[in-house]
């Protein structure tokens, strides 16, 4: 049984079908990428499996429990971890309150702690501070911790917020374009450092990205949506010279 | 049953009365997103300028329906200048700010309003004279129509039909709904956004005036603070029918008016004015789009 | 450690501040009624009846600006409600005191009066709280602002609490000394709110919904938090009203006093405590301040002023006075 399971999954919207009878599996600890022309549904999968659309049928299975009809925080603390295409940081916080957010469900503290804080409050404060710290050092943005996220620049921004998908512990990680917008440097760089947290922590990484070399260099295994569907999967050699895959991005004539 | 139709007719000319102002409300939500608590404001100063207009301009004019129309026109025109400055002064240099902030301008101006009315006009209430010749008809059966409520319904329902005309029929109509469903797109297809909010306050405050004369025939004792109440239900109406939407106004107008009727009538007079509240809750929760509007979906 | 007596530190300052103004206002009494709650029987002329009276609301409206400030300005949640939830706390209070306690303790009577307030009216922002929650922006206002009026409607229909002539003969056992202490105590606590987990919690839902949730927070088990905590609050300031007055009427919790509270928030600056503060300060202060303009010139010019006020507020500084910004003893760093 794999980690992550979409079962003959579908979604429409009156009438209109995003996505039509998408099976994924997905194994622990490894590194997958998700690719496809534009409007082919991509981030509407990660809309499904965070729960923020319920599928029309079909089902998604998280270590074998039906995830489908829970609410997207639910999934979340089930740990689920997500970024987004268009970046939803917490602007007016701080760097550093961004990541702490993400500790809130695995946190204890009480209303009446907080208001006399007691020791138990500041032990855990102090706690997630740091681990929250450990975070912004791993994506090497430590030094704006105390920066509100709506001043960083837009490629801190992307960090900022695959940092916070991380304080959630999460077994499985999305990323929704994390290099969209980043120039070629950064791209290199982000591309490393999503490998290297991926080996790190042993966790499983569904990768929605346009930047072909991106994927194809640390994807370990690539699925292919084209209007709605999966029209092929497989390491990167065979994506690469798969028909349906290059009509799709190549056209057909 | 006789109680019933009379019970109606006094509830159709009191929702007349709500639909030009609940019209105002739903005209500038529509293109600004904005609740103009100064609207019911505006109605107040209508009145009092169609009582200045009586006293100053026309002292001897007998009442007859020439004169109710001097007087409407003149308090429609005085509304309509009064829209336009705060407009101007007030709510466009927010136009950036945050929505909040305009709702505040709005209550800062509904205060200026009043207390500045209580300034100029006095806090005492003053007596509305007659500009029409009023008869009571009895029409059989113990009901009673009065010749000013069918006044009142016939001069409402003739502002609507220019209205419905200049909406849905004209060039600025059609601005004004590009600019409802968004403005940055109105404004990037070249439509004049600020004239066409401007213009929008002139046709919701003239008829916010009209409104106030109207409700100065219907109900002759007049002060500041008027526009509070029936503001806030006109308010309401236009919620009840789907705010933004016109035609939902007048239906949400009306609506409200006979059942606030009703209630008076046949439960208690206490529990009228919050009837209008507990309509608001339910069509929220229930409905939240109003009866004619539509929901809006979050794009993630 | 250093911090537990920082606050404690500052607790023992505004104790005594808060004995020192009731002992120059209640004619040097040196005494615990006297300090803490017994209306000064005579005035020793450094403060008139009438400021003192001043004060006591400053008190009060402070508290009904930060507890909106909350719901408001933390978890961006528009409300239009909050005199009604300051009613339900003084119409409560009130009746446990008047009705059940007449004659009990100064502190029985202070526990009883604010307890059955702050729980009162908890519970209604309770049930109000989980069925309108879904509503969003300007809909959630509506509501609130619907939800308001009817409860002033139904007081003023309840021929016990007195009906549209008021409530009289409330004990009075707030005086400028309680007030002011349990004053900073509310917004001491507020501060811990916001500084901590809920608090972030609080402004992630308000910046961005879909990605709290995504950080596995519940919005709604928060905004409901944010709701009963709010309401509780503006109880208790509804509490504190009533037995510093002495005297209570549907007059005093209209929709007008819900705006006036938004107006505070929004003056100071939305989302900054310090703000919620001093915009409470500014619009308790200012009308009063401005009877002198009114003595002078001999127009009623006084509210017109307050109004343009707060339209050039808005207008020139749309951020609020303060902005995001707090007062150093209110900052978290």
């Amino acid at each position: 049984m794999a980690f992550l399971e979409v079962e003959n999954m579908s979604l429409e919207f009156g009438g209109v079908k995003a996505c039509q009878n998408v099976n994924l599996k997905l194994e622990p600890g490894i590194l997958y990428g998700l690719i496809g022309p534009n409007g082919a549904g991509k981030s509407t999968i990660f809309n499904v499996l965070t729960g923020i659309y319920p599928p029309t049928t079909g089902d998604v299975r998280l270590s074998g429990e039906s995830l489908v009809g829970k609410k997207p925080f639910e999934i979340a603390q089930k740990g689920i971890g997500r970024t987004f295409q268009n970046i939803r940081l917490f602007k007016e916080l701080t760097v550093l309150e961004n990541v702490m957010t993400a500790f809130y469900s695995s946190t204890h503290t009480n209303l009446a702690d907080q208001i006399f804080e007691t020791k138990a409050f500041h032990a855990e404060e102090e706690e997630i501070r740091v681990k929250a710290m450990e975070l912004l050092d791993v994506m090497g943005i430590k030094d704006l911790a105390d920066v509100p996220a709506g001043g960083l620049p837009y490629g801190k921004q992307r960090k900022l917020e695959i940092a916070r998908a991380l304080g959630l512990n999460p077994k499985l990680l999305l990323l929704d374009e994390p290099a969209a917008g980043l120039n070629p440097s950064e791209t290199r760089e982000l591309t490393n450092l999503i490998r290297d947290i991926q080996k790190a922590r042993n966790i499983t990484v569904l990768l929605i990205e346009h930047d072909m070399g991106l994927v194809m260099k640390i994807c370990e295994k690539i699925y292919v949506l084209v209007q709605g569907q999966l029209v092929c999967e497989g390491v990167a050699e065979v994506v690469q010279n798969d028909k349906r895959v290059i009509e799709a991005y190549l056209g057909v004539d | 049953m006789n109680e019933f139709i009379q019970h109606t007719i006094n509830g159709l000319a009191l929702g007349s009365i709500y639909a030009l102002v609940a019209l105002g409300y739903t005209m500038v939500f529509g293109v600004l997103q904005l609740i103009n608590f100064a609207h019911g404001d505006i109605f107040m100063v209508g009145s009092f300028i169609g009582l200045y207009f009586i006293r100053f301009a026309i002292p001897n004019a007998e009442p007859s329906i020439f004169t109710a129309i001097m007087v409407l026109i003149a308090a429609m025109v005085g509304s309509a200048i009064v829209g336009v400055i705060i407009e101007k002064f007030a709510y466009r240099p927010l136009r950036k700010a945050p929505r909040i902030n305009i709702l505040i301008t709005a209550i800062g101006v509904s205060l200026l309003l009043e207390y500045g009315g209580q300034l100029v006009f006095g806090a005492s209430p003053q007596f509305f004279p007659d500009i029409l010749p009023r008869k009571l008809i009895d029409i059989g059966g113990d009901i009673i129509l009065d010749s000013n409520q069918l006044t009142i319904f016939v001069m409402s329902f003739v502002l609507m039909q220019i209205l419905s005309f200049l909406v849905f029929k004209t060039q600025f109509g059609r601005s004004m709904r590009a600019i409802s469903h968004s403005l940055e797109t109105a404004n990037l297809i070249g439509i004049n956004v600020n004239k066409v909010i401007l213009i929008t306050f002139i046709i919701g405050s003239a008829l916010a005036g009209a409104a106030g004369v109207l409700y100065g025939v219907a109900y002759p004792k007049i002060d500041p603070l008027l526009g509070l109440l029936p503001g806030l239900k006109a308010f309401i109406a236009a919620v009840l029918g789907g705010i933004g939407n016109i035609t939902g106004a007048v239906i949400g107008a009306i609506i409200l008016g006979l059942s606030e009727t009703y209630v008076a009538g046949y439960i208690s007079s206490t529990y009228r004015d919050a009837l209008a509240f507990v309509i608001l809750i339910i069509v929220l929760l229930v409905r939240p789009g109003g009866l004619l509007g539509s929901k809006k979906i979050e794009k993630v | 450690m250093g911090k537990i007596n920082k606050t404690f530190l500052l607790f023992a300052l505004l104790f005594v501040v808060a004995v020192c103004l009731n002992f120059i206002m209640g004619g040097f009494n040196f005494n615990l009624a006297a300090l803490f709650y017994e209306k000064p029987g005579r005035f020793t002329g450094l403060i008139s009846p009438y400021y003192y009276s001043v004060l006591i609301l400053l008190g009060i409206n402070i508290i009904l600006s930060v507890s909106l400030m909350l719901l408001n300005g933390l978890t961006g949640l528009f409300t239009m409600g909050h005199a009604g939830f300051m009613a339900i706390g003084a119409y409560c209070s009130a009746s446990v005191v008047s009705f059940l306690l007449p004659d009990a303790p100064f502190v029985v009577q202070l526990l009883a009066g604010s307890l059955s307030a702050g729980l009162a009216a908890g519970l209604v922002g309770f049930l109000i709280g989980t069925s309108c929650l879904r509503l969003a922006g300007d809909y959630l206002g509506m509501v609130t602002l619907g939800f308001g009026e009817i409860i002033r409607i139904v007081f003023l229909n309840i021929d016990a609490v007195g009906g549209a002539r008021g409530m009289t003969d409330i004990p009075v056992y707030m005086n400028l000394g309680s007030v002011f202490l349990l004053t900073i105590i509310i917004i001491l606590v507020i501060k811990r709110i916001s500084n901590g987990r809920l608090g972030r919690a609080m402004l992630a839902i308000k910046e961005n919904e879909m990605a709290a949730n995504m950080m596995g927070i519940n919005p709604l088990n928060i905004k409901v938090k944010a709701f009963v905590i709010s309401s509780f609050m503006a109880g208790i300031a509804g509490s504190f009203f009533a037995h510093s007055e002495g005297y209570i009427s549907t007059q005093t919790f209209t929709f007008a006093k819900s705006f006036e509270v938004i107006a505070m928030n929004v003056v100071g600056g939305l989302g900054s405590l310090s703000g919620a503060i001093m915009g409470a300060g500014i619009l308790t202060v200012l009308p009063e301040a401005l009877r002198k303009v009114q003595d002078i010139t001999g127009l009623d010019i006084r509210m017109v002023i307050y109004a343009l006020t707060m339209v050039l507020i808005m207008i020139l500084r749309p951020q609020g006075l303060m902005g995001n910004r707090e007062w150093k003893w209110l900052s978290s760093k």
